[in-house]
């Protein structure tokens, strides 16, 4: 008796957190399943089969995956180089690039979505003096497309992924570019059959928190293609708070959905770590 | 030589909206190759505008209650697992992850349907504002304050203080927190400057009730550009500030350990 009490007592603890865990974070997500998986009050797919057959949501689905792919892999090609030089250079330089990475890593949103449309918006500055001297591909640039749009996924892409990716380089010793030199590797053989494997968990990582954060992009679209190009994250913002009618069933199952794109992704790049860390053991 | 080109190529994209925006606020005119003039008058005309700066008043004032909220739950149940409650410790550090893996715009649409109408306290678009907010801030939260106190061996020190004759509780709050503060400042700082920024969630659970900066900005995004690049750039300088805030304190954190 008097040891349960006890535990009890020392359990109270925890219920501040617990309290916020289990009235913000299971309740919600629990009842967005059932919501997900009721129509009309009775247990059924029809939500899903709404949202994987009506045009609109597939396109919603495609066109999410597709700017998030793309821009995570660029991001993640563009970040390694920036990682690579940085990694090599020393001093003032590079403390000064680095505090520019940290503060345009705060850089996004609604600010950073209005500083490019005030740069290539449809009266950007950018734009208007491409057309003062005539230089049509920038003159005709169109900010408000999903190919338009991407350079913004782009640009937010590169300050974190790069932070994240800087410590990864560090795990490539200069004795083992000695040593492979020494054997007669050359520097491409070096990184695709040394560094690159070794890099392989860090770089997988980055690509998870390249993809969560693109994916799940809201203000950017939603400022400049809101009405044009659907994608996931406003057309389940619409199901909850739109003008139109609100259909919460519809919203938690597209929910669902863009859970299991991360979800997958996530599973998918831990199975390649695995393999990566396997080799990584087997190598020692 | 590669390197440079790369690391210059990436500092012009990375600086191009930033200066035309800081040109741009500062330009009487800007329609030809060069801006015409400089001029104050937009910084005038937005810092006097007091929809401005209650905005940026409301969202300072929202990201810092949740961030204190999840500070003190957090670190009371860290203080559980590291003395009565070893084991729990995976359960706490899956749930407080957990937010990770689903963004903020699940979080809150799903708390929005849960809640909404719901009559209760937490029907309140505020209270529920600050709710989401601290689900979000948690898994940030929960990694620094689990770093900061397996960094200074807290058990360690908490068995000592109990030797010596002191509650643990106590000797927990008047040892071990104040000898983890700025860890836990620079924590703190990083979550409001991540929620000062956020527009999403805002807009899901309380777009007309609660205008923040960001949803300021939103507004009037088609009402006068140059005013809202000065916007833009007063909201950077905010953020900035914050960020040098936790870049002073971590160096002086770093000194205090040399000497």
């Amino acid at each position: 008796m008097d040891q349960s009490k006890r535990i009890l007592k020392r359990a109270v603890f925890f219920l501040p957190l617990a309290l916020l865990i289990a009235l913000f974070e299971c309740i919600p997500l629990m009842g967005m399943v059932v919501k997900a998986f009721l129509a009309d009050g009775q247990l059924s797919l029809g939500n899903f089969i709404k949202a994987f057959q009506e045009p609109a949501y597939q396109v919603a689905m495609l066109n999410s995956l597709w700017i998030t792919i793309l821009s995570s892999l660029a991001g993640l090609v563009v970040d390694f180089f920036l990682a690579m030089a940085l990694s090599g250079s020393r001093g003032r330089g590079k403390s000064w690039y680095l505090s520019l990475l940290n503060l345009t890593s705060t850089f996004s949103g609604v600010p950073l979505t209005i500083a490019f449309i005030t740069t290539l918006g449809t009266s950007g500055v950018f734009v208007l003096m491409a057309q003062q001297v005539g230089f049509l591909p920038l003159a005709d640039y169109n900010l408000y497309s999903v190919a338009g749009m991407f350079i913004i996924y782009l640009y937010f892409q590169i300050p974190m992924g790069t932070l994240l990716m800087l410590p990864v380089f560090e795990k490539v010793r200069k004795e083992w570019r000695e040593a492979s030199s020494l054997m007669g590797a050359g520097q491409l053989r070096f990184w695709v059959r040394i560094a690159i494997p070794v890099m392989m968990p860090g770089i997988l990582g980055t690509f998870n928190m390249l993809f969560a954060n693109a994916i799940a992009a809201y203000a950017t679209p939603y400022l400049l293609v809101n009405n044009s190009v659907a994608l996931l994250p406003t057309k389940i913002v619409d199901m909850f708070v739109g003008d139109v009618r609100q259909r919460p069933g519809l919203g938690s199952a597209l929910s669902l959905v863009l859970l299991a794109f991360v979800i997958l992704e996530i599973t998918l790049t831990n199975l390649c770590k695995r393999h990566f860390e396997k080799f990584e053991k087997g190598g020692r | 030589m590669l390197h440079w080109i790369w690391e210059i190529i990436i500092l012009v994209f990375l600086l191009m909206p930033l200066a035309v925006t800081l040109i741009y606020s500062f330009a009487g005119r800007w329609i030809h190759i060069l801006p015409e003039g400089f001029t104050l008058e937009y910084y005038a005309e937005i810092l006097t505008d007091s929809k401005f700066i209650s905005g940026i008043l409301r969202g300072l004032f929202i990201s810092i209650i949740p961030v204190a909220l999840t500070l003190v739950s957090v670190l009371t149940a860290l203080y559980a697992v590291i003395v009565y409650f070893p084991k729990a410790e995976k359960l706490v550090q899956l749930f407080c992850l957990l937010p990770t893996t689903i963004n903020g715009i699940i979080l809150a649409t799903s708390i929005l349907g849960t809640y909404s109408g719901s009559g209760t306290v937490l029907s309140n678009r505020i209270v529920m504002l600050v709710c989401v907010y601290c689900v979000f801030i948690m898994p940030m939260t929960y990694q620094s304050v689990r770093n900061s106190l397996y960094a200074v061996n807290t058990k360690g020190l908490l068995e000592a203080a109990e030797m010596l004759g002191y509650r643990k509780f106590f000797s927990y709050v008047r040892v071990v927190i104040p000898s983890i503060l700025p860890g836990l400042c620079n924590a703190a700082l990083v979550c409001m400057s991540g929620l000062f920024g956020d527009f999403a969630i805002i807009k899901i659970i309380a777009s007309s009730q609660f205008e923040t900066a960001q949803s300021y900005l939103y507004r009037n995004r088609a009402v006068d550009a140059q005013a809202l690049s000065a916007a833009v750039v007063i909201l950077l300088l905010i953020t900035l500030a914050i960020n040098l805030t936790v870049h002073m304190n971590q160096r002086r954190g770093k000194e205090r350990g040399k000497s």
